[in-house]
């Protein structure tokens, strides 16, 4: 039996006995295995791990000034998933959940909409801000370093009292979810400066998390 | 009767049938057939559908209203478009997207022509029904004199899973007017598929 160099399917060489149906299984069998790796590695790439929710209601107008909170927290009760694909039936979009042990780049991003509840304080700040705090050394270790990313939005409202922002941000990790020790953790976070009342959340406020590709580990 | 492989059921002679031509043409045509389907998610892998539209310089979009006016930007040239997303002609405001998870990206030019700008909101919205996918705003607080705002960027993940179309929208709160959003600095919309709705 001979083996082609680069994908080693097999043949029959001069010395073989030439049994024909059993070179042909084998060959068709190797082609298949073949076949059935290119088909899993082009799936994996193509249905991309994601999580995507959005208020389909106002959040609780419980959002006090200048505290920085929890988006998720703040828009309790009104989000709606409209796709996940992690396996994880997870409204917090913000959560790394889900998306396996697999060394990957990741990017989290939210459309925030705010508006206060009653009096408008005139060109006070908006601020969204995610951070992920992510493992950066071997997961069999404890305590685990880390390193912490950060992107920020900062918009100040017109008198009108309602602000869109939005932030993203991206970030490689190579433990997303190995142990409680060293999972990364993403935080998506919401303050504001309207001390007349409290702000709350708005419909149309999105939250999204997706792998945007592997990694390789070097 | 012949024997199939285990992931694909590709048929081979077992010992002792005869292996003649239509032993050969069977295996054949089942691994042409799932040749055919690694090269269909090949392509979808290395082309995935993208989209962008802007404006050349004589296009720009007054807006008279100064405060409860989201109107759609109006495009006027198809910078790329790799899968029919686009209608220039009939539909300058939007591009087709198909069902699917989508990155968006919308960015107006330099608003101008207006006495005060006080806020200036750029968004990202269905069409027809004027849901807002995503929306960034600016403000002028420490120079609300100021005439001129922008350019101004939003980009958001848009979630369809059936057909449905999106608008880059302006709005603007000041005086003067009616406003301009020109194409100086660029005026675009552009979007490119994360993946299909449903799994492939």
């Amino acid at each position: 039996m001979e083996l082609t160099p680069n994908e080693r399917f097999p043949y029959p060489d001069g010395n073989d006995p030439g049994n024909g149906a059993l070179d042909l299984q084998a060959l068709a069998e190797s082609i298949d295995a073949k076949a059935q790796i290119q088909l899993t590695n082009f799936r994996t790439k193509l249905n991309k791990k994601m999580r995507v929710a959005r208020l389909i209601g106002t959040g609780p107008n419980s959002i006090g000034a200048n505290a920085f909170g929890d988006v998720f927290t703040m828009g309790a009760g009104q989000w709606s998933i409209l796709i996940d694909t992690t396996g994880t039936f997870l409204l917090d979009a913000s959560s790394l959940n889900g998306f396996g042990p697999e060394p990957g780049i990741f990017r989290v991003g939210c459309h925030l909409s705010s508006n206060p509840v009653g009096v408008v304080t005139a060109n006070t700040y908006r601020e969204l801000r995610i951070s992920a705090t992510v493992p950066t050394n071997d997961p069999s270790l404890f305590p685990a370093n880390t390193t912490i990313k950060r992107s920020l939005s900062k918009v100040f409202e017109a008198s009108t009292g309602f602000v869109s922002q939005t932030c993203e941000l991206e970030f490689a990790t190579l433990f997303p979810a190995q142990g409680a020790n060293v999972v990364t953790t993403v935080n998506v976070e919401f303050q504001h400066g309207n001390t007349g009342s409290n702000v709350q959340l708005l419909a149309s406020t999105l939250l999204y998390t997706y792998r945007v590709c592997d990694i390789e580990v070097l | 009767m012949p024997g199939t492989t285990t992931n694909f059921g590709f048929r081979y002679p077992l010992l002792g049938e005869t292996i003649d031509a239509t032993s050969w043409q069977n295996l054949a045509v089942d691994i042409d057939a799932v040749m055919t389907r690694i090269n269909d998610l090949r392509t979808k892998a290395f082309h995935a559908p993208t989209a962008s539209i802007g404006n050349t310089g004589s296009a720009s979009l007054p807006i008279n209203s100064a405060t409860t006016v989201i109107a759609d930007m109006l495009h006027n040239v198809v910078n790329w478009d790799t899968a029919g997303l686009t209608n220039i002609v009939g539909n300058p405001e939007r591009i087709n997207l198909t069902p699917g998870v989508w990155y968006a990206r919308f960015t107006a030019g330099i608003l101008q022509n207006t006495t005060t700008v006080q806020q200036a909101t750029v968004y990202i919205r269905e069409v027809g029904t004027g849901f807002i996918w995503a929306a960034n705003s600016t403000s002028n607080i420490t120079n609300p004199s100021s005439n001129v705002t922008g350019p101004l960027t939003v980009n958001a993940v848009v979630v369809y899973p059936a057909a449905n179309s999106i608008t880059g929208s302006v709005q603007w709160i000041g005086t003067g007017g009616p406003a301009h959003w020109t194409d100086i600095n660029g005026s675009n919309l552009q979007v490119y598929r994360l993946r299909e709705f449903l799994d492939v």
